[in-house]
């Protein structure tokens, strides 16, 4: 669900879309990047500051769409540690760590549960570790994207994810489990940088192209 | 334990939105979500949103959890020892293991005496 693309909007329709306080709503507490407006991409129209008209909340939506959840972060033992970042609710190298707020999420034409989304941090070919708690591969073809609350920090179409084990799927910037990374995120560069460590991220599928 | 009474009130004023799956575009009410915590040192809690919005359930969970956080800090717990349980919504101590059965095997590893007794000559 967005707000409407044209007449006239008022700040009841906004803060309906967004959430928020019940009293001392100003126009300014919907900047994009604060506390209710996050940077995804239907909502760049809409300032971070300074003069904002009502119509650059045309078309905008709120956190609804995405799943949405608390990031942290755990490290492996043993010689070669691993350090795992995002969210794992499962404990799959470690034990669990972050959480989801929302963790509804439409994976190809099914909703699924999201229960784990991580990079590592270590070793040379980074890995994300996905788990929907379902036991077949259901990533490959579908786009992702992460966002925190001020940029886009993952876009990506999974091309062969592979199962790790139980319900944990794999895509790689490396074979044997593969993706390609959008021209405006931040992997395109060659800079892998992964799930963050701390920090509320927003999860979208299904999107159908790079950002 | 800190606890709270939720009220969520249907209020007259309308929002209007569209419905992406459809296109169509429609009205709901704004809804007006009040925590009230029952330890009267702590802040009331307040957040609204339109009644039918995509998540809208979570999001309240949400708030109420960012609630709980908020009133955390207020009492002055620490976050390094305390956190508030997503599922739950309750403040539980990190890494404290609360399954009783788990905590027995803890305390006496074959308290149960799962593992049967062998003599010495046999081993």
């Amino acid at each position: 669900m967005t707000l409407p693309s044209s007449g006239a909007l008022s700040l009841n329709d906004v803060r309906g879309e967004f959430g928020g306080p019940t009293s001392n709503v100003t126009v300014g507490t919907y900047y994009r990047n604060g506390t209710y407006v996050y940077n995804v991409t239907k909502n760049l129209g809409v300032p971070t500051s300074g003069q904002i008209d009502f119509a650059d909340w045309y078309g905008t939506e709120g956190t609804g769409a995405y799943a949405k959840g608390t990031c942290s972060n755990a490290t492996t033992g043993g010689k070669v540690s691993i350090n795992h970042r995002g969210i794992d609710t499962v404990g799959l190298f470690t034990s669990a760590f972050g959480s989801w707020a929302d963790s509804s999420v439409t994976v190809g034409s099914t909703a699924r549960t999201v229960r784990t989304f991580t990079s590592n941090q270590t070793v040379a070919s980074q890995t994300f570790n996905v788990d929907f708690n379902v036991s077949s591969s259901i990533m490959t073809g579908n786009f992702f994207q992460v966002f925190s609350t001020s940029a886009l920090i993952l876009d990506v179409q999974v091309t062969g994810g592979q199962m790790h084990n139980t319900t944990n799927e794999r895509f790689s910037n490396s074979p044997p489990a593969t993706c390609t990374f959008g021209p405006n995120s931040s992997q395109s560069s060659g800079v892998f940088q992964g799930m963050p460590s701390s920090g509320t991220i927003l999860l979208q599928c299904n999107k159908g192209s790079f950002t | 334990m800190i606890t709270w009474t939720k009220s969520l009130v249907e209020t007259a004023e309308m929002c209007r939105y569209v419905d992406d799956e459809t296109g169509e575009e429609g009205e709901s009410p704004l809804m007006e979500l009040t925590l009230t915590p029952n330890n009267s040192d702590l802040t009331i809690k307040t957040f609204s949103m339109r009644k039918n919005r995509k998540g809208f359930d979570d999001e309240i969970h949400h708030f109420e959890w960012v609630a709980l956080n908020d009133w955390m800090t207020e009492l002055e717990l620490s976050h390094e020892i305390y956190y508030a349980d997503t599922k739950t919504l309750t403040v539980k101590e990190k890494g404290k293991i609360e399954d009783e059965a788990k905590v027995e095997k803890w305390l006496k590893p074959n308290g149960a005496q799962v593992v049967e007794p062998k003599d010495a000559e046999t081993i």
